[in-house]
């Protein structure tokens, strides 16, 4: 018998007698019992001006920082004032006239070292977290938004959900390869309990919001 | 040998300040956490569901893995079963082989270390570099990881200063902890650059769509295996959920339970490999499917690995987590050990006060307290408490037995207390007394208030 049926066959002797049904456990979730009330609760201006709120203040709580832009020249601006003098960067966001790396040229990930800036493209933000949605295996490398010093993500600010429930609700239809949740720079605490932003990934992380409301900051 | 957890902790325990110390670093977290925890209106309500979705997928699990493994294959990954560590360092090493691999980069897995993959693959000419900031500064000590979540919480950053300057020549006696974790980032960046594989641990794995969840903050784990073409993840078997829709239960706990943290700062999502790059799932039962046979223990195997029991024990946070002799410390290492070696780990279920903090904070509401308790019981039915610990318990038990005897050994307890010199209790003969204080005599005695 090889390792997989020996295993199976193991766990198979404990669980014929404690079945508790799945679907007692989904029908008692709260996130849905508590998804129905919130949205039931809040009209179309308040919802987004509260996830706004709640998103913009997570943000600050994990150490990113954030600007509201109105269009693309203006959003331009806002990263050359984030980092100036960066000499390497990657730009996947056409609209915002960046030059960046030809990425064609590269014969490995490894060959994108080192690299000062990455702009990407975030799909949404979890308001409770501070958290984007980055679908990076669809960028033409994968290792750009955690290799680089410097990390841009651009969201749409009508683009929030309130929290992880129902951020997996949203991306429950995405096909994607590799998917990950970014929330900030990169950071650690390893050493006595202190925190140190920037540990092996990005040092900064900028949010660049494009919405109909305009905030300043 | 069996750990004898009053000696293994003794060193850490003498050093008040450092005792202290630590006490307090780790009081400092789980204070975040509560914190953390309050900002989320139902949480009781969250832990409960976690604890049945964890109940009913280890209840199915034969079924919740072979979906898995189909889907997993489907996305384009290869996945392998492991009944041991043995097996599992073997089919790592394979891999690595098959591609020639002379270094890989690691992130933080405690299953790598419950098998000794490190000297393992190091011993066949393979370098090993453990990409976490806390378990990079315990691997250049050659130490195991004293928390979880928290690896090198027991060192102090002039220790690391120590270290880093000695190993890569920083500068002397900067203890700065930007500094040092500067000086990290530097060192690891050129291991990045320089390897051809990485591997993971696994937080969650997806029955629905066979993909794996990585929790992390260092961005380590998403820098190394995007960088390299062959990625590995080691999962325990227990880290199966049935539906992505139950991610959003364990996301919105894990971090909050662990650091006080929302979520962690990566939430990744591996699914298909990259183009032209293989990735790699373990599955690994190394002694979980026993443990899913004892009805009174098999609930431990919910555990997510969040570290909140032992940032609130008393007893971890004053002795540190090398006094326990494994991998895994703490109240959830204390009823995880017993599984893997009754004799060698007997020691363990003791060290705790049976306070049941550790119960209260758990996420996946395991009754940690009651199978310390349980763990006695088993331990004490097969003769392997220490001799110490069954004369004295075999004495007791008797006195408590008759209540006139008892009545006679406490007055003749009193009077000895006021008129006996304190060596009769600490003295070297004496375990008990290493470590306790005998209490005031009262005058009055509550019996007689009755």
């Amino acid at each position: 018998m090889n390792s997989k049926d020996k295993i199976l066959e193991n766990i198979r002797m404990s669980t014929s007698n404690r079945q508790v049904e799945l679907e007692e456990i989904l029908s008692s979730q709260s996130n849905e019992m508590h998804l129905k009330k919130s949205t039931k609760n809040m009209t179309e201006g308040e919802n987004s001006l509260n996830l706004l709120d709640k998103f913009k203040t997570s943000l600050e709580g994990v150490s990113a920082e954030y600007r509201f832009f109105s269009d693309f020249a203006e959003a331009k601006d806002i990263i050359n004032d984030f980092l100036s003098g960066y000499k390497r960067c990657v730009n996947m966001i056409k609209d915002i006239a960046i030059s960046g790396i030809k990425l064609d040229d590269l014969s490995s990930p490894k060959s994108l070292h080192p690299l000062d800036l990455a702009i990407i493209k975030g799909e949404f933000g979890v308001a409770e977290n501070g958290a984007i949605w980055v679908d990076a295996g669809k960028l033409p490398d994968r290792t750009i938004p955690f290799l680089c010093e410097n990390l841009v993500v651009m969201i749409d600010s009508n683009e929030l959900v309130l929290d992880m429930h129902r951020a997996y609700l949203r991306t429950d239809t995405q096909e994607y390869s590799y998917g990950v949740f970014i929330t900030g720079p990169s950071k650690t605490a390893d050493i006595e309990q202190t925190l140190v932003v920037g540990a092996q990934g990005p040092k900064r992380m900028l949010v660049l919001c494009k919405g109909s409301i305009h905030y300043g900051q | 040998m069996a750990i004898d957890f009053k000696q293994k902790s003794a060193s850490f325990v003498e050093n008040k300040t450092r005792s202290a110390w630590h006490d307090t670093a780790l009081w400092f977290v789980r204070n975040k956490r509560d914190i953390a925890v309050m900002g989320v209106e139902n949480w009781e309500q969250l832990r409960l569901q976690a604890s049945n979705i964890k109940t009913h997928c280890l209840s199915n699990l034969d079924k919740y893995l072979l979906e898995f493994e189909e889907n997993a294959l489907k996305n384009g990954a290869i996945v392998h079963w492991a009944k041991d560590a043995d097996e599992h360092n073997k089919i790592v090493g394979e891999i690595l082989n098959k591609h020639k691999v002379k270094k890989i980069v690691k992130s933080k897995s405690m299953l790598t270390e419950e098998c000794e993959l490190n000297p393992y693959l190091e011993k066949n000419g393979i370098e090993v570099i453990d990409t976490d900031l806390g378990e990079r500064i315990i691997q250049l000590r050659n130490e195991p990881p004293s928390h979880i979540v928290l690896p090198a919480i027991h060192i102090k950053k002039e220790e690391v200063s120590e270290l880093f300057h000695e190993k890569w020549n920083t500068e002397r006696g900067n203890n700065d902890p930007q500094y040092l974790t500067y000086q990290a980032r530097l060192s690891l960046r050129k291991d990045f650059l320089t390897s051809d594989a990485a591997l993971t641990g696994v937080n969650f794995a997806v029955a629905e769509t066979g993909e794996i969840v990585v929790c992390t903050n260092e961005g380590n784990a998403d820098l190394g295996v995007s960088i390299t073409p062959v990625q590995i993840h080691s999962m325990g078997l227990e880290k199966l959920i049935p539906k992505r829709s139950h991610l959003g239960v364990f996301t919105r706990m894990l971090a909050r339970s662990a650091t006080g943290q929302a979520i962690t700062v990566y939430t990744s999502h591996f699914k298909k490999p990259k183009p032209e790059g293989e990735m790699h799932i373990i599955i690994v039962d190394n002694g979980r499917s026993e443990r899913l046979k004892k009805e009174d223990f098999w609930t431990s195997l919910k555990c997510i690995r969040c570290g909140a029991c032992m940032n609130t024990c008393p007893i971890y946070r004053r002795s540190g987590g090398h006094s326990y002799g494994y991998t895994i410390p703490g109240p959830i290492g204390a009823i995880l050990t017993p599984n893997i070696n009754l004799e060698k780990y007997s020691d363990l279920p003791f060290a705790s006060t049976l306070c049941g903090s550790c119960s209260d904070v758990c996420p996946v509401k395991i009754d940690i307290h009651n199978q310390l308790y349980k763990w006695r019981q088993v331990i004490g039915k097969n003769n392997v408490l220490p001799k110490t610990k069954t004369i004295a318990m075999g004495l007791a038990g008797k006195i408590l037995e008759k209540p006139g005897l008892f009545k006679f050994v406490f007055k003749m307890g009193r009077i000895a207390l006021r008129i006996l010199p304190d060596f009769i209790v600490y003295n070297r003969w004496n375990n008990w007394g290493k470590g306790r204080k005998m209490p005031e005599i009262k005058k009055k005695k509550l019996r007689n208030e009755f």
